[in-house]
């Protein structure tokens, strides 16, 4: 009993000893040496493939995705290295509005209550560049060929809380039983094991999905709304030099066509 | 329905190390609030004995306001109103550990303030009435006579409380502290095998609160072999 509990107690050690820092919700990129400043931008790291945490190459853990990637070109023109903040989604403009962290990046819709709180940049998203879906299991698919099918009592959909995908589901599917939570892998899962009959989200994230495990599902694409906008950065309010950089650096990246690549990059890993 | 389960996540060293890194700090959030959440639960428990209303009602108050609201609700409050600047120690960011301890203790203060109410109140008057005729005073009556007693029937419900915390501490993962459930969410957003995943993580709670319970039982067994006859 001694020795079990001496091994025991030795390999926990072990493990602290050998990865502490695998319990940090905090990541840090030096982008250049001489940079001596950080500007801290927080996301919500659960959703590939925009923003993720996988391991990195020196086996601790790290966050990948498209908004990463934005994030260190704003850190760049900053003359800044990147601090990146991983949180819960709820959390995030809360600590912008506070001043806690500079801006944040995670797939967040310019809402109307949003914008209330914190000011935007502009849409790095165009309508063009992001599709919107509806998944379906491929065993369903004869009864729900389209938009319209699924638009009865007996059907549920699934989309993630305050998301653009939620209104969606409001609007194209009103008679449908809604199921709206904060967690995409949940519904994912819902759907795999067909708790739930559809679910809106968009079409970059069910790419990245359908590739790292859930084939068997099958998109249906949905026709753009007017005046919906895109994703955008968010920023305390009132700052507005931060807000003009973060602008120029968007422009920048829709026109060289760095977003557009960085989505098909990280879609496929 | 039929659910074919694939735990090949557990042969993969960084998920495994990844879990028992969140296992590890679950149990140091767990134990800090306990030990440190009893030693703050001493005030609002003496405060509630007193006889005096303007020394027992904020306590009551304290008490019925944590007991009343979830513990979600106090972990949000409380980071709002603890606005603490991002900065990390050991790699932890400090602006919302700070906050979301402070909740743990609080929460697990009141409980455990009610807990020793109750066991300084299970002892026999007698016990007092004797010491104060014996001439010991309030004070030593208090802390030599009733609360070893007392810590005698505090033990087996603060071995409880102990099981709830690490349970509790679940809600920490919004906030970005690593403990197991945060953890849990990594693994889960680049893994399919997310009903695996929490079978395994609730077998990991288990493989805390099941020894910790057990090891109580074995404490109050100790402690009770003076009353046996």
């Amino acid at each position: 009993m001694k020795k079990f509990l001496l091994v025991l107690s030795i390999g926990f050690i072990l493990i602290l000893a050998n990865g502490c820092s695998n319990s940090s919700n905090v990541f840090e990129f030096i982008l250049d040496e001489s940079y001596d400043d950080f500007v801290t931008m927080a996301t919500s790291a659960d959703y590939p493939p925009y923003e993720n945490i996988v391991q990195g190459d020196d086996g601790k853990n790290t966050v990948v995705g498209v908004d990463i990637e934005i994030a260190k070109a704003i850190a760049n023109r900053l003359n800044k290295n990147l601090r990146v903040v991983h949180k819960g989604f709820d959390f995030l403009v809360e600590d912008v509005r506070s001043g806690k962290i500079d801006f944040i990046i995670a797939g967040i819709t310019p809402t109307p209550s949003r914008k209330e709180i914190i000011d935007f940049s502009k849409s790095y998203y165009t309508e063009e560049s992001i599709l919107q879906v509806v998944l379906v299991h491929k065993d369903n698919v004869d009864l729900y060929q389209s938009i319209e099918d699924l638009n009865q009592t007996t059907v549920r959909v699934g989309a993630q809380t305050g998301s653009i995908q939620q209104e969606f589901a409001e609007i194209f599917t009103p008679n449908a039983t809604a199921k709206i939570i904060q967690d995409l892998k949940e519904l994912l899962n819902n759907l795999d094991n067909k708790q739930i009959d559809a679910l809106f989200t968009e079409d970059e994230v069910a790419t990245t999905q359908m590739n790292s495990g859930y084939e068997d599902f099958v998109k249906i694409y949905l026709d753009s709304l007017e005046g919906y906008e895109g994703n955008a950065v968010g920023v305390q309010k009132g700052n507005t030099e931060l807000l003009n950089t973060i602008n120029e650096v968007i422009d920048d990246l829709l026109a060289d066509g760095s977003i557009t690549t960085w989505l098909d990059e990280f879609s496929l890993s | 329905m039929i659910i074919f389960l694939n735990f090949s996540f557990l042969f993969d060293w960084y998920s495994l190390s990844l879990l028992l890194q969140g296992l590890m700090l679950t149990l140091i959030l767990a134990f800090l609030a306990v030990v440190f959440g009893s030693i703050l639960a001493l005030i609002p428990a003496f405060m509630r004995l007193s006889k005096n209303k303007f020394i027992s009602s904020p306590a009551v108050f304290y008490v019925e306001i944590i007991r009343g609201t979830p513990m979600l609700v106090q972990v949000l409050l409380i980071y709002q109103i603890l606005n603490i600047p991002l900065f990390l120690i050991g790699g932890m960011d400090m602006g919302s550990f700070i906050p979301g301890l402070v909740a743990l203790l609080i929460n697990s203060s009141a409980y455990i303030s009610e807990i020793i109410r109750g066991g300084i109140l299970a002892v026999d008057k007698g016990q007092t009435e004797a010491a104060r005729s014996l001439g010991l005073s309030q004070g030593q009556t208090m802390f030599k006579v009733v609360l070893p007693q007392a810590i005698k029937n505090i033990f087996p419900s603060l071995g409880n409380e102990f099981v709830t915390i690490i349970k509790e501490t679940s809600i920490f993962m919004y906030l970005g502290i690593a403990e197991l459930m945060y953890q849990v969410g990594i693994i889960k957003s680049s893994s399919p095998a997310v009903t695996e995943l929490y079978i395994v993580a609730g077998l990991l709670y288990l493989a805390l609160t099941f020894p910790l319970s057990k090891l109580m039982n074995r404490v109050e067994r100790r402690l009770r072999y003076a009353d046996q006859r």
